[in-house]
This record gives C-alpha cells, sequence and structure tokens, in this order.
C-alpha cells in the first residue's frame, strides 16, 4: 500500500537525509588536536608523599580504580608510580609491600605537561615515551592532574558520536554473550 | 582520523602479533613473559583459542593486592575469563567503543576459526593519530 506524503512530510524526510548524509563526513583535524588539555575532563590526581609505603600505594591504586598516584615532597612533584612499575618492579619479587618506600619504585622525574600544552603534545610524549599517564604540573612544579591515555581516547571519540558512541556493543553477529573484561 | 577510518578494518593500524602463554601456566612464567616483553597484556590460549586475558590491572589488583604466591598460583585462576574480543576484519570504531565506552586498553582480535590472532591496544590509535599528524608540536 503507498502512503501519501504531503509536501511537508517530504521536506522533513529530505533534511533529516541530508543531516545524515553530512555526519557520515566528519574528521578529526589538526586544529582539534592544538586544543589545549585544560578543554578535557580534569579530575585531581592522588598525591603521595615521598616515604609512603608500596603497601599504601598499591591500596590507592585498587580502591579508587586509577592507573598511578603521583609522589610529593613537600607540593612538588618527586615521581610517579604506575601499575607498569608494579608489573616491571613489584611483582613476582620478594618485596615486603608494608616496608617498602614508594620512592624506591616509583620513576623519578617524569616528563610534564601544563594545562596549556597540547592534546597532541601529549598524544606525541605519549607515543614516543610509551607512557599512558603523564603528570600535569603547574608553574612551581607542583602536580594538578595526569592526563591518561584513556582521556585521549574519549576526546577523540566524543568528534565521532555516530561513527562510535552510537554502536551497539559489538558488531552483530551470534555467540558473543556473556563477555567481561580485557 | 576520519569517518572512513572508522569504518576501516582494524587491521589498518597493523595491530601488534598477541603474545600468548597457555591455560595452566604458573603466574611466575607469566609474569617474565610480561616483563620480557614489556607487555600490558597477555592474552591466555588452550591451544589457539582465546580462553582469558591477564592485564597489569589484574597483575596490581589480583597478584600484588592479593599477596598471591606465584610460584603456586596458574594464570587461570587469575585472568579475566572469556574476555571481550573482536574479529580482525570488524570496523575499528567498534575497538574504539570498547575502549571509551568498555574502558579496555587492550581488546584480543581473532579471525573466522576462532584463532588468536593480534591485540589491538590503545598505543596503536595514538600512534595511528601521530602518523597522520606530523605537524603537532
Amino acid at each position: 500500500m503507498l502512503v501519501k506524503m504531503d509536501f511537508d512530510e517530504f521536506d522533513d524526510e529530505l533534511r533529516s537525509m541530508q543531516e545524515i548524509m553530512e555526519s557520515e563526513e566528519i574528521s578529526l583535524n589538526e586544529n582539534d588536536l592544538m586544543a589545549p588539555l585544560r578543554l578535557l575532563d580534569l579530575k585531581r590526581g592522588v598525591l603521595v608523599e615521598v616515604g609512603t609505603s608500596v603497601k599504601e600505594c598499591v591500596e590507592k591504586m585498587t580502591a579508587r580504580h586509577i592507573g598511578c598516584v603521583l609522589v610529593v615532597k613537600g607540593r612538588k612533584l618527586k615521581g610517579i608510580f604506575t601499575e607498569r612499575d608494579v608489573l616491571l618492579k613489584i611483582a613476582g619479587e620478594k618485596i615486603d609491600l608494608a616496608k617498602a618506600k614508594v620512592d624506591d619504585f616509583m620513576t623519578p622525574n617524569p616528563k610534564t605537561l601544563t594545562i596549556d600544552d597540547s592534546i597532541g603534545s601529549a598524544l606525541r610524549l605519549m607515543n614516543q615515551g610509551g607512557y599512558r599517564h603523564i603528570p600535569v604540573v603547574n608553574k612551581k612544579g607542583e602536580p594538578l592532574t595526569v592526563i591518561s591515555v584513556r582521556g585521549l581516547i574519549d576526546y577523540i571519540v566524543e568528534f565521532f558520536p555516530q561513527d562510535v558512541l552510537n554502536l551497539p556493543p559489538h558488531p552483530i553477529r551470534i555467540g558473543t554473550n556473556n563477555r567481561e573484561g580485557g | 582520523m576520519d569517518s572512513t577510518t572508522l569504518r576501516s578494518p582494524m587491521t589498518i593500524l597493523n595491530p601488534a602479533r598477541p603474545i600468548s602463554v597457555q591455560h595452566g601456566t604458573r603466574l611466575s612464567e607469566v609474569l617474565k613473559v610480561m616483563k620480557e616483553n614489556r607487555i600490558g597484556c597477555v592474552c591466555v590460549v588452550d591451544n589457539r583459542e582465546l580462553v582469558g586475558i591477564l592485564t597489569e590491572r589484574d597483575v596490581l589488583n589480583k597478584v600484588v593486592g592479593g599477596n598471591l604466591d606465584v610460584q603456586q598460583v596458574r594464570v587461570e585462576e587469575v585472568m579475566t575469563p572469556n574476555p571481550e574480543y573482536l574479529f580482525e576484519d570488524d570496523q575499528l570504531a567498534f575497538a574504539l567503543n570498547r575502549m571509551s565506552v568498555g574502558g579496555f586498553r587492550h581488546i584480543p582480535l581473532i579471525n573466522l576459526q576462532g584463532h588468536l590472532t593480534g591485540v589491538i591496544s590503545v598505543k596503536d590509535i595514538v600512534a595511528h593519530l601521530i602518523k597522520n599528524f606530523k605537524e603537532i608540536h
């Protein structure tokens, strides 16, 4: 059965088709990556004092679901202690976590950024150094937050809501029930 | 990066060949593999079939946090079983979706036979962006 469409309906239909066509041509350009880090959804970094036990750091990271803590002396950044440090220096070793000090296992004097640096510069630093977390400090060298690769991916993905965010969680196929983790 | 890239199969990023351990491997051996290869994630296979994944996060939360005896415990007791995976020719957009919405840093890739063929990670995405935006400073 044919449904009669009046002119207004036809115009609406045409307009929404056009919108879909246009939305298909989104791209991320260099200007988007020149935007400053302050535009990201930033949270205060978790700080521990020099001399804190590894046990306390691990507990903080586990409880707060974070990949790193920033190690400070007074208000100055002295190091970063990440999941990677845990894997490489602690896991499987005979270390008394309650006695071990974070200073001996952290990565000292890490590369830092300021909130006025660009998103692109954070990406480049991560790519060069293989980092997943970079501390952001103010002019006095006091840590403010941590840029994570996850936060950068979220920024990029927001440019492509049609292509990425509105996807079903899995490509449509059979046999993908009860999957988790990764 | 544009819509066309996102609709391409993720093989365009040349995902890394997977580093895997067999089901039943002792944790001490798995940690050695992760350290030697400096990787944050190892896939666990039974023959060639993907059965689990062990990430740095699991090492932090369960191995170090749980103070496990790595000489005794086997990988399947700590790994995340039945991990999310994608097919190697699925669109790249699905990998980004799982990374952003799902919060995964690594996603195992399999072929039609169910064999593990690769792992796509957030690092592959970063490397791709950098390659295409050389003028970033």
